[in-house]
């Protein structure tokens, strides 16, 4: 296993907000964490990233043991998270926005990755020079995965990246995050929009008030009458239209 | 790769828990049993000090009792406002000034005729100085006050009929009032002081409970959002500068009349930072902690003068410090610096901090490192923990939404909301060209389009954010353009915000409070003398803000930081404070964003109750499903300009939208 959790317990003050998870991601893996707001999915995603301190169990990456490592360092190793709300430095140019993105590396010649992220997004090479924060939310989700690819990243952490985003950019989105894992990053990826997440993964993890209640292949879970139930917007609706668009590229 | 070792964990700091407890059990208090314990400990000021020796009758007044005033005013300014302000001993410097010059030498007034002008100017100051400078926010308003702080020295300095280095000396003594006889014997000063300390908690308390002390708050929290619920942000700036000012002012005033002699050095830079040092070291915010952080920082340095072991203490820092100090004192701002830093270190939040701040550092734990969306995650879950399932999922029937809200809203006419050829362009940018829209009183109307086309580009032309470079936008027939936000707020227009933008660290209720504020019209002297007006709007306000906390489905979390409340009711509590406002039309601003199918049918419940009682909605989504379903007629933009307009179904099959943002075409629900 690439990255694992093994019964990790985070706390916010007396409230403990993962009552330990155990969760695994393998080397080429898409893994997706899916659940209602407040389960604990961007606290697993900010623990992994060591925003979040761990109050017990432990976190293997790689075979090394990373609880308690500073955030800094996991970029270093190979842990890096395109946060929820983007985070991009509104100050800064497209540009030098990616260049923060390899920021923690010692191999300085980031202009093969440079080509890699405008080839994956066309639209930042457009802006290249324009402040990230007078991009469009759109663009801003693409500078910020953009960003955290330039640090090359073993495992790729997404939180919520259709979050806010129009019908066509979200497909687009999901294409380009299967496209990244293609060429060889593993993802582990947490969203609201669980139909398209589970389409797109590998396996999936559901998680609920800080517990995970469900693992398994995502497929099997695309027709879990539970999982549709609470998630996919499944039973609710006689039509059962949804509004997600089918994905263009098949 | 080589190993990287894990960092060393910091210890836990020890944490300072006396006084917490404390403070809980006062809040327990009934009325009257705060009221026995208020009476029990001015009681004790009374009594106390009449038991010391002169000296320390002196130490009281000055500078224990004096920089107690001066922080109480700060307060409003740093505390309750949030506008750091480096120079505020010029307050203080205006007030004793005028004192000297209107009772010393032939000035001819008494002591007790100059208290009004002296208060008064200093006033004026705070006024003068304010009206430029508080457009200015943060590090620029504190470097322009510390300017200020110093310009009213050197003009002291500098000016003949100012007694320049020199001073104003023979100040008299104010005549003696109420069997206190002001002469060389300190106690009756102390009790002067005394009773304007009393007075300034009273005056400053009764604000805070008003609509005033509301604007404040949500200023402090959010200036932005502030303004376009309604409050007139400038001018409530402006007031705050005032009530600070005018404490300062008085401080002076009873300053000069005791001391008998002023001149520049009484006003050093080095006081504005000691009283600043006092309101932080005490609590930010926090009545109680700033008296108590005053009287450590007035009270230390003269205690540590009269230490006991002064020799053997002097010594041993004269051997830590390798200085040649004669005299304890001159380690005196040493050992006080030394124990702000402590201080700082191990609690931050001050000696008794208001509740806010305390929310605040908790939340400053590397949360905002990433640039996260402020603390939703960690208030969802922690909502979650304390007994309560997500977000509310049902929208109660029964509760409709109380008549008073839509009263306006029902008067509006048939074309409530119309934009006319609005361009908004930013340097070469064309956010928007040309869109002209006309939304109907009483319908739902949607506005989609790709990311960037400037859906929210309009929201902000709307509720005058931007000013549109061309083009009219009409409320009920009355322009829009060129009004400041807080008018358009007043005019009928609302909004919510894509990332929500609530008053964190103010509960549920009071973020309604100051959206209902809007409509409410007690002016600041009226809250200070609490007037019949005032006390009506009070109630009135209230009793809406709990219904309106009923019909969105959050009536049990009145009383919760609005930080803490997960992300669902969070959206819920950004819509009723829009709703509180008493608006005409509606602007929902992306409002099903990160909720999950569940979340999302709720929300549908709510927006069609909120159609249902008579409001006009705007909605921006990106949810189709949502917005489909919901919504009477819909607009969609791209790059600026209007592609489509109409009704859903006429939308979902046009080509252009297709085209430009569905991507595909979807069934009709």
């Amino acid at each position: 296993m690439l990255l694992e959790l093994d019964d990790v317990r985070v706390h916010y003050g007396q409230v403990e907000a993962l009552k330990g998870v155990s969760v695994s991601v393998d080397e080429g893996e898409i893994v997706t964490l899916i659940g209602a707001n407040g389960a604990g999915k961007t606290t697993t995603l900010k623990t992994i990233s060591g925003i979040r301190p761990v109050t017990s169990g432990r976190i293997m990456f790689d075979g090394i043991d990373i609880t308690g490592t500073a955030p800094h360092r996991l970029v270093e190793m190979g842990i890096c998270q395109a946060p929820e709300g983007r985070g991009i430095f509104p100050g800064m140019s497209v540009l030098e926005n990616l260049d923060m993105g390899a920021y923690a590396r010692r191999n300085k010649d980031t202009a093969s990755d440079l080509e890699r992220v405008f080839e994956l997004f066309p639209r930042l090479q457009e802006r290249r020079t324009q402040s990230g924060g007078t991009l469009s939310g759109g663009e801003q989700q693409m500078l910020a995965i953009g960003r955290a690819l330039m640090a090359r990243p073993k495992v790729l952490l997404l939180d919520e990246p259709s979050m806010g985003l129009a019908p066509m950019l979200v497909a687009q989105i999901f294409s380009i995050i299967t496209e990244i894992n293609v060429q060889g990053t593993t993802i582990l990826l947490v969203e609201q929009n669980a139909t398209q997440a589970l389409q797109r993964a590998h396996r999936a993890y559901v998680l609920e008030v800080g517990r995970v209640v469900k693992s398994s292949d995502a497929e099997s879970l695309l027709d879990d009458e539970d999982v549709k139930a609470a998630y996919l917007g499944g039973g609710r609706r006689s039509s059962g239209g949804s509004a997600a668009p089918s994905d263009p590229t098949g | 790769m080589s190993r990287i070792p894990a960092l060393p964990k910091l210890p836990a700091l020890p944490r300072v828990s006396l006084v917490d407890p404390l403070t809980r059990r006062w809040e327990r208090l009934p009325w009257w049993g705060k009221a026995l314990v208020l009476l029990g400990v001015l009681a004790f000021a009374i009594w106390y000090p009449s038991t010391l020796e002169p000296k320390w009758q002196s130490v009281l007044f000055f500078p224990v009792g004096v920089y107690i005033l001066l922080a109480l005013g700060l307060n409003v300014v740093v505390g309750l406002t949030g506008m750091l302000d480096l120079g505020y001993v010029a307050f203080f410097a205006v007030g004793a000034y005028t004192t000297a010059k209107l009772t010393a030498e032939g000035g001819g007034l008494t002591a007790w005729e100059c208290i009004l002008l002296a208060v008064l100017l200093a006033m004026v100051a705070g006024v003068t100085l304010g009206g430029p400078t508080l457009r200015l926010r943060g590090d620029y308003l504190a470097i322009v006050t510390l300017g200020f702080g110093e310009i009213v020295r050197i003009v002291a300095q500098n000016t003949p009929s100012l007694g320049q280095a020199r001073g104003i000396t023979a100040i008299p003594h104010p005549s003696s009032l109420a069997g206190l006889d002001f002469g060389i014997d300190p106690l009756p000063y102390v009790y002067l002081v005394l009773a304007a300390i009393v007075l300034a908690i009273f005056l400053i308390a009764r604000l805070r409970r008003s609509r005033v002390g509301r604007s404040w708050a949500a200023i402090r929290e959010d200036e932005d959002a502030a303004e376009l619920m309604g409050v007139p942000t400038f001018k409530m700036k402006l007031w705050s500068f005032a009530v600070g000012a005018s404490t300062g002012g008085l401080g002076g005033w009873i300053y000069a009349s005791k001391v008998g002699f002023i001149n520049p050095d009484t006003f050093p830079l080095n006081l504005s930072f000691l009283v600043l040092a006092a309101v932080v070291l005490g609590g930010l915010g926090s009545t109680p902690g700033v008296i108590a952080g005053a009287f450590a920082v007035g009270f230390i340095p003269e205690y540590l003068r009269e230490f006991s072991g002064e020799e053997t203490v002097l010594e041993r820092l004269n051997s830590i410090t390798g200085g040649e100090a004669t005299d304890i004192n001159e380690y005196r701002f040493f050992l006080f610096g030394l124990a702000l830093i402590l201080m700082m270190i191990f609690r931050p939040q001050g000696l008794l901090p208001s509740r806010q701040r305390a929310a605040e550092l908790a939340e400053a734990t590397g949360e905002q490192a990433m640039g996260a969306v402020a603390g939703v995650d960690e208030a969802d879950v922690v909502a979650q923990h304390t007994g309560d399932r997500a977000a509310t999922l049902e929208v109660p029937d029964d509760v409709d939404l109380p008549d008073d809200f839509i009263a306006r809203a029902e008067e509006a006419q048939e074309e409530v909301l119309r934009l006319t050829d609005v361009t908004m362009q930013f340097g070469g940018v064309v956010a928007l060209n040309d869109v002209s829209l006309t939304v109907r009183r009483g319908e739902i109307f949607g506005i989609i389009g790709p990311n960037g086309a400037g859906k929210t580009t309009v929201f902000n032309c709307i509720t005058g954010v931007f000013r549109p470079t061309s083009g009219d936008i009409g409320l009920d027939g009355v322009s829009l353009v060129g009004k400041k936000p807080h008018h358009i707020t007043e005019a009928g227009v609302a909004r919510t915000f894509q990332n929500i933008r609530l008053f964190p660290n103010m509960t549920a209720i009071e973020n309604i409070l100051v959206g209902a504020d809007a409509r409410h019209t007690t002016s600041v002297p009226g809250a200070v003398v609490g007037s019949p007006k005032h006390g009506r709007e009070e109630r009135l306000g209230r009793a809406e803000a709990l219904r309106l906390l009923d019909f969105v489905g959050i009536g049990r979390r009145v009383d919760e930081a609005a930080r803490n409340l997960p992300y669902g009711d969070q959206r819920r509590l950004e819509i009723a404070r829009a709703i509180a406002t008493q608006p005409k039309v509606l602007l929902l601003d992306e409002p099903a964003a990160g909720f999950n199918p569940a979340e999302k049918q709720a929300l549908v419940a709510l927006i069609r109750q909120i159609c249902r009682a008579g409001l006009t909605v705007v909605l921006i989504e990106h949810d189709m499903e949502v917005v489909m379903e919901v919504c009477h007629r819909i607009a969609v933009l791209d790059f600026g300009e209007k592609i489509a307009e109409g009704l859903p179904e006429e939308i979902q099959s046009d080509e252009r939208v297709i085209r430009a943002y569905l991507g595909v075409e979807i069934d009709a629900p």
